[in-house]
Order: C-alpha cells, then structure tokens, then sequence
C-alpha cells in the first residue's frame, strides 16, 4: 500500500494530469486569443451583448492570462513538469549510458527555466520612454546621459521606410561611455543592464525666414510671430512640400503658401525644412538572460529528442 | 509565371493520382512524385528570384509565406515517395499534393498581394526568417500529419488504421520541434529585438500557441493511451485545424502586431 507522500508523487508526476492541463490551457488560451484582452468595460458593452459583456468581465475573461483561471492550472503545470522531470532524469541516470535519453529532460528543463524568467519578466520589468531631436539629450535610469547625434530615415524609392536609425552618444559621470552607436530596429543597443530600442519617430517642420532687417529666425509648427498690424503663424507643410502659413494683416486673415524668396507679411521665407524626433524605448529585463538560456535549452532538448529518435529508426 | 507552372505540374500529379485512387492496386502511381518534386523546384526557384530582387529572403508577407508552405509541401511529397522506412499510401500522397495547391491557390487569391516588396524595418531581422521558415517547415508536416489522421478516422480495419496512425504519429514528431523552434522560440526571440517584449499575447501569438498546446497534448497522450481510438487523430485534426486559422483566421478576423501577414 503507497503512502500517501508517494500517491501525491504519482499524481504530480503523472503524464495523464500533464495531457489534461495541456488541454485546459490550449482552451483558456483559445478564450483569450478570441476575446479581446485587457479592454475597459464599455468596450465589452460596446462589443458583445450585455449578457456575454456581463459574463466576461465577472468570470476574469477580459484578463484570462493574469487570472486564476490561467494562473492556477499554468502553475500546477509547472509543478506537475517539475516532478515529473526530476522522476524522469533519476529513472534515465539508472540506465545504461548508451540507452539514457535525456532531450526530454533538457526540453522540460528549458520549459521550467523559462517560466522561471518569465515570472521575473512579469513582475520586474520595467519600460519607459523618451523622445530625442538632433543634438539634444536625456537622462537614463542609471543617471548617465545619452544625447542624440543624428537621426537617419531611410527610404526605398518608392517612398515606403527602409529604416530608422539613431545615432547615439552615451556619457556616463562626465566621460563618454559610448560614443557614435547606431541604434535601429531589430538592433537594440544593450548598456548596464538596459536594452534601447527604435521604436518610433515623428517629424516636424521648420520654416526659416528673415525679418526686414534682415535677421534671421526659425519658426516651427504652431508658433506666431507678431508685427506691427498683424502676425503670423506657420500651421504645417503640405504634401507638396510647401509651408502653410495663417496671416492675419490689414487686409484680413487668411492661409498663404509662399515659395521661397516669397514675402509673408513684412518676412521673407528663406526655405523650408525637415527636423526628425527619434522615440527610443528603454527597457530593464531582469529575466532577459534566464528566458533566453530557457528558450536555447527548449531548442536544444526539442531537437535532442528528434536526433535521439532518428538515430534508434536508422539503427 | 513560375508559381503558374508548378501549379500545373501539381494538377496533373493531381489528376494521375485521382486515377490511382480507383484502382484496386493499393500502391501510389509510379511517377506522380516527379511532378511534385518539378513543381516545389520551380517554386524554390521563384522564392530564390523574389529574395534576389529585395536582396532579402522572401518570406515577409502572407503571399511569399504560402509560396514556402506549397514549395515545402510539394518536395515533401515526394521524400514521402522515395522512402521506405514509413508505408505512405495513395491517400497521403494525394492529400499532401493537393494542400499544396491549395496553398497555391490562395496565393493567387486578393487575399495574398503578390507585389515585390523590400521589408519594412520591423521585419528586417534573421530572427524573423528563421521563425518563418520554421514555422512553415513544421506545418507542412503537420498537414500531412492531418491526412494521416483523416485516413486513420475513416479506415476500416485495423491494420489500415495502425499504419496511418504511424504516418501520423512520424509527421507530427517530425514537425514538432520545427514548429516549437519556429513559431515559439525564433518567434519570441524576433520580437525581444524588435519590440522589446518576449510575448504580449498578441491574438497571433496566443492562437500559436493554441496550437502547440494541441499537438503538445497528442504527444503526452500517446504515451499514456492507446492509438486504436479516436482521440489522436482528432487532436491533430484540430491541431491544424488551429495552426491554419493561426496563420489566416488571425490575421483577416483579429488585429496585431503580425497584420502583414
């Protein structure tokens, strides 16, 4: 007669009770893959029927991943791949070396350990952003300070983006800590434990002009320059590539597009031109390292097993 | 031009193994496999023409994704044939011919632009070649694990039945850690260089690993149960039912990051 220690051993370890998590999770995963996740309320009112709405918000339909429903039998799972991989490596090392197997051990091992980095993803990671013209800087969360050198958008010919690239310098208690990286997307740059990406930019336009006197001054989008009688507001460039300006002078108000050497008001636009702001994301992954050597071990442990397989049907 | 014409040699492989099918003769058609071989050659190369133009691998958008998935398909087909380790009967061969030309199909369709494009920054990463290559290397053995499965639910005798679930059973192992190393792993890993988060549970995501899920449950089901019943198959059967819906009901029906296709 078993101890009841070694009844709940079997029944953590067993194949049968991994099979039907396995079940319960793809269902709980197809719920949330066909309800929207994570919305407000009245977007479930808006969207279902206020009795499915009703259902989905007071069953943690609309949060399934972060819910009991999900977390509970995904943890029972974990432990169930736990014990059973412990009880499944102590059964191969009993074994003769030539006929152990152990690419499902690595294989569970990989999916443990990268539950494990997921958690610490989950509950440590942390992302902000910040937004950067040419030649201005910000503060990092390690109190160095990254300024932007340059910004690239690159264009295929017909116009579509090829690709955005941040050229960076980061100073770090007052010496340069890296100068000149280029930070693209799909190409983090990684810095004391953080990780910038490229993932955004805007645009905005600039027009420069000359004052009777014949001084110079830059105008951006949204800003008014008075005179006497009147003003100006430079509003945005058009997709011809020409300014629109408000003018309000004796004659009334109106929008102009003046060329350039063209006057508005008592101001003579020089040229139009193009600033770009980069939108860098910057991340802190305290699981970064422990979820990639998970996924390397499901990898190697997933091929192990079909290299294993092969080699007994080819013998 | 090219997709045109291994769509036409797969047709008449089609139409040759139709024709074997009514026969009492319980052995595949002597030469169909050729076509099938000519036919995802021709496709390899018109992948090969279409990377050369945007100087990356082809397969960043739903058209070059199908593209693969039927080159795929058609040299399984006839590796299939060639071997003799796994009995592969007239059934399979015609199946996995025609989900190729299905594929095909709806490559042709307004549903798959067929323009060639240059990829957009987010998909110009390896990392994203190799989940895409991957992940349709997987399915493909996963639709022809389906027609193994099929054929074992409609076989009437035991013996027709075991050997099915055989097929089935290879197919699946052999596409799952693809599959697993594809969708999942180079999926993840693409998406941490992109976006800067593993997983998000994107609709995308999540119904891809739906789909491992299934097959995950047929494998760990196989070593508890017997093969005579009709659980497994019908775990593959929705396993791919999922993964097609994966890769087309996701992104026609849901939104994401993966709308490009």
């Amino acid at each position: 007669m078993k101890s009841a220690i070694d009844r709940v051993y079997d029944s953590l370890r067993s194949v049968k009770l991994a099979s039907m998590l396995l079940v319960y999770l793809a269902g709980a995963c197809l719920i949330g893959g066909l309800i929207p996740q994570g919305k407000s309320d009245s977007f479930y009112f808006d969207h279902f029927s206020p009795f499915l709405a009703r259902s989905i918000l007071n069953y943690g339909l609309a949060r399934i991943f972060s819910g009991i429903l999900f977390m509970g039998p995904a943890s029972l799972f974990i432990v169930n791949l736990t014990v059973c991989s412990f009880h499944r490596f102590t059964g191969e090392l009993r074994k003769e070396g030539r006929k152990r197997r152990h690419g499902p051990d690595i294989l569970h091992v990989g999916l443990i350990i990268l539950a494990i980095g997921g958690i610490m993803t989950s509950r440590f990671r942390t992302e902000s952003s910040i937004d950067l013209s040419v030649g201005s800087n910000a503060g990092l969360p390690d109190k160095s300070s990254i300024t932007l050198v340059d910004f690239t958008f690159e264009r295929y010919p017909d116009g579509r983006p090829k690709q955005w690239i941040s050229r960076i310098t980061i100073s770090r208690n007052g010496q340069e800590a890296i100068a000149n990286r280029d930070i693209k997307v799909n190409m983090p740059l990684r810095y004391r434990g953080f990780s910038l990406y490229q993932s955004g930019y805007s645009m905005t336009t600039e027009a420069r002009l000359r004052d009777p006197m014949g001084v110079p001054f830059v105008m951006r989008e949204g800003e008014k320059m008075e005179f006497d009688g009147g003003y100006i507001v430079y509003m945005t460039m058009d997709n011809a590539g020409s300014g629109v300006f408000l003018l309000r002078d004796n004659s009334g108000r109106r929008t102009v597009s003046p060329a350039q050497d063209k006057k508005i008001g008592p101001f003579i636009l020089d040229q139009y031109s193009i600033s770009y702001t980069t939108g860098l994301k910057i991340v802190h992954d305290p699981g970064y390292a422990i979820v990639f050597a998970g996924l390397i071990l499901i990898l190697s442990g997933a091929f192990m097993i079909y290299i294993q397989k092969l080699k007994r049907s080819l013998a | 031009m090219i997709a045109s014409l291994a769509f036409i040699f797969l047709t008449v492989a089609a139409l040759v193994q139709i024709i074997y099918i009514f026969r009492k003769d319980a052995s595949p058609d002597p030469f169909s496999h050729y076509l099938s071989l000519a036919a995802g050659l021709f496709l390899a190369v018109e992948i090969g023409r279409r990377s050369i133009a945007i100087s990356f691998f082809a397969v960043t958008s739903l058209f070059e994704s199908l593209l693969l998935l039927a080159t795929i398909l058609a040299l399984l087909g006839f590796a299939f044939r060639i071997q003799h380790r796994i009995k592969i009967t007239k059934g399979i061969v015609f199946g996995v011919d025609i989900c190729a030309m299905i594929f095909l199909a709806v490559a042709s369709s307004p549903l798959a632009p067929s323009d060639i494009l240059p990829p957009v920054p987010a998909l110009q990463s390896a990392w994203l070649v190799l989940h895409v290559a991957f992940t349709m290397i997987g399915e493909a053995f996963f639709a022809a694990g389906l027609f193994g499965a099929v054929l074992q639910l409609a076989a009437k005798d035991e013996e027709k039945r075991s050997s099915h679930d055989r097929f089935t059973y290879t197919s699946i192992a052999v596409g799952y850690p693809i599959f697993t190393a594809g969708a999942l792993i180079f999926g993840a890993i693409w998406a941490e260089k992109a976006w800067g988060v593993w997983w998000s549970w994107d609709p995308k995501e999540t119904w891809a690993l739906v789909t491992w899920l299934v097959y995950t449950a047929y494998l760990h089901f196989r070593l508890v149960r017997k093969n005579t019943g009709k659980l497994m198959p019908i775990l593959v059967i929705t396993g791919f039912a999922f993964a097609m819906f994966t890769f087309f009901g996701v992104n026609l029906l849901l939104p994401g990051l993966h709308s490009y296709g």
